[in-house]
């Protein structure tokens, strides 16, 4: 009896493990992450170029956080020292700091048409790391956002697709074994797969808490929530007032937020049901982007949200396909 | 499967440990949140804050230590700045900031906007030592954290007016917190007051909180003051 019930436990985790196996290290092709990397080197580049426009008022010696100042939210001057730093504490240099942001915007652009990519991604997730720690106060959603997706990417071979390094090595070095790393082919990779699987867990987190903490509101529960974020001046981009008329529109909305948010990383990975949660997302990001002033942020989060299409899905869409000829299949990746 | 060249990845030790490495990084992805999920008015649950220590150093240099509670618990008021400049004619100017005329794009006045929030984010009202009962004024710890708040807070509120006065070149430059509530239902449509009524712009002063009972750890609800309260 005893021997069988260990044989049973014996089994249960070996079929655990090949599980885990398979959920994190099957091969998966890269198109979808080659589609995140030209929406987020794009995003980069847009935001260092907005920094740019008015750059020594957030960067400079007598920015609104001068560096001393940023400095002393994180070295333990004021709290619990982090493990945190910038050498943009340290440049006040106008003509540095100019400089720098042209760096950090051809870095980005790189990682946008996919040049040098193993190289220009993990550089563009490394300064963008600077900037967010340098810019402490300033940052929001969109930051949290594209700095995920530029860690997750840097991993992969995302230049593998819909890049100037896709192109160079269809055109000159097709099979050359020394460049594989550098540019590397399309065929199924399971960096790709590692990668796609941490952002979309890292994307069920942001969801639930997310929820979970609209969860612990009062007007969230009242259904009044949607009202106020309408009402809200300073995030207004587009009038959405007049939905004050309509609470039965405004209360359906605020509770259908919290259950999508709350049970978004349930329902994500059944193939029946997340059509419905992808839809959802483009609506409600949708949503922000036009009417709550947050285009970007909201832009960003779709995008995001794409992490769940196969690449299988993507290389069949008009136009992104019939350059690829050689794409392979993976085997089935989704149990569900 | 066939056509999938054989890597590294696919031997066993090797899985083993991305597999470590894997579990590493999830756990900085549900830490910080767990964490920030569960913090009362003295710092976070002991067992999260546990959870959250060992990996927290990763967390932050790479930028996932966040909460995540957008819109959340409830959408709330906005955080602004006004800002008067007089300059030596006695000539004097009054601005709001964020301010979407002049700040643009829209991701320019954005990080306009979550500046003035940040500094209302990091308010602390003054600590006067003498209005506070007796059992508080033993609190050494507590005192000690009361101070380093607002240090902190004047730190980043002297850096901002150094900014300001640096844009406009000396000027005599004073700064108020503003914050714009939100007009309810009942307001908006029966008495028609617009989003920006200057009856919702209300300014935030700076001085010791209301009440003398601060927060401890274990208190039930209801006793002690939000140490963010303002007078």
């Amino acid at each position: 009896m005893l021997g069988e019930w260990i044989k049973a436990i014996v089994q249960w985790m070996l079929e655990w493990v090949q599980s885990w196996d398979r959920f994190w290290f099957t091969p998966r092709n890269s198109q979808t992450l080659a589609i995140i990397r030209i929406a987020t080197g794009g995003m980069l580049t847009y935001t260092h170029i907005v920094l740019a426009s008015d750059l020594m008022s957030f960067l400079g010696a007598d920015a609104w956080i001068d560096p001393a100042a940023a400095r002393s939210l994180h070295d333990g001057t004021y709290a619990p020292a982090e493990a945190v730093w910038s050498y943009l504490w340290s440049i006040d240099s106008p003509n540095v700091l100019w400089m720098h942001q042209a760096f950090a915007i051809v870095v980005s652009l790189m990682m946008m048409i996919g040049l040098v990519t193993r190289i220009a991604v993990p550089l563009a997730w490394f300064v963008q790391l600077m900037f967010v720690h340098r810019l402490t106060g300033a940052l929001y959603g969109l930051d949290q956002v594209t700095t995920m997706l530029a860690m997750y990417l840097m991993i992969t071979p995302c230049g593998s697709h819909y890049s100037v390094d896709a192109w160079i090595r269809r055109r000159w070095w097709k099979d050359s074994p020394q460049l594989k790393f550098w540019l590397p082919e399309d065929l199924p990779s399971v960096m790709s797969n590692v990668a796609t699987r941490l952002a979309q867990l890292h994307l069920c987190t942001i969801y639930l808490f997310g929820g979970l903490w609209k969860a612990r509101g009062q007007l969230w529960w009242d259904g009044t929530a949607m009202w106020f974020a309408a009402a809200s001046y300073e995030y207004q981009s587009n009038d959405l007032t007049w939905i004050a008329r309509y609470p039965l529109v405004f209360a359906t909305l605020t509770h259908m937020t919290v259950f999508w948010e709350t049970f978004y990383c349930v329902l994500i990975w059944p193939k029946r049901t997340r059509p419905v949660i992808l839809l959802t997302a483009v609506m409600v990001h949708g949503g922000i982007a036009i009417y709550l002033g947050m285009i970007t942020f909201g832009t960003m989060m779709i995008v995001a949200n794409c992490i769940f299409l196969e690449p299988e899905w993507i290389k069949h869409l008009p136009g992104l396909g019939g350059v690829h000829r050689r794409s392979r299949q993976t085997p089935a990746l989704e149990e569900a | 499967m066939a056509l999938v060249p054989k890597s590294k990845l696919q031997s066993p030790g090797w899985r083993f440990v991305f597999s470590c490495l894997i579990i590493g990084h999830l756990w900085a992805i549900v830490a910080r949140p767990l964490d920030f999920a569960t913090q009362g008015p003295n710092g976070s649950s002991p067992a999260s804050g546990a959870f959250y220590a060992p990996i927290r150093s990763y967390a932050e240099f790479a930028y996932m230590n966040h909460g995540y509670a957008f819109f959340a618990p409830d959408p709330g008021p906005s955080h602004l700045l006004r800002v008067t400049v007089r300059n030596g004619n006695g000539d004097s100017k009054t601005m709001l900031y964020p301010d979407r005329e002049e700040q643009w794009p829209r991701l320019l006045y954005h990080r306009h906007f979550m500046l003035t929030e940040f500094l209302h984010t990091l308010y602390q009202a003054p600590l006067q030592f003498s209005e506070l009962p007796d059992e508080v004024r033993g609190d050494v710890a507590m005192i000690e954290d009361w101070k380093m708040r607002r240090n902190r807070f004047e730190a980043i509120r002297d850096s901002m007016l150094r900014h300001l006065r640096v844009v406009y070149e000396g000027a005599n430059v004073v700064m108020q917190r503003i914050e714009h509530r939100l007009v309810g239902l009942p307001e908006f449509l029966g008495e028609r007051v617009r989003l920006n009524d200057s009856r919702l712009y209300v300014e935030l002063l700076d001085g010791p909180p209301p009440t003398s009972e601060l927060p401890r750890f274990g208190q039930p609800p209801g006793v002690g003051v939000r140490a963010e309260s303002q007078r």
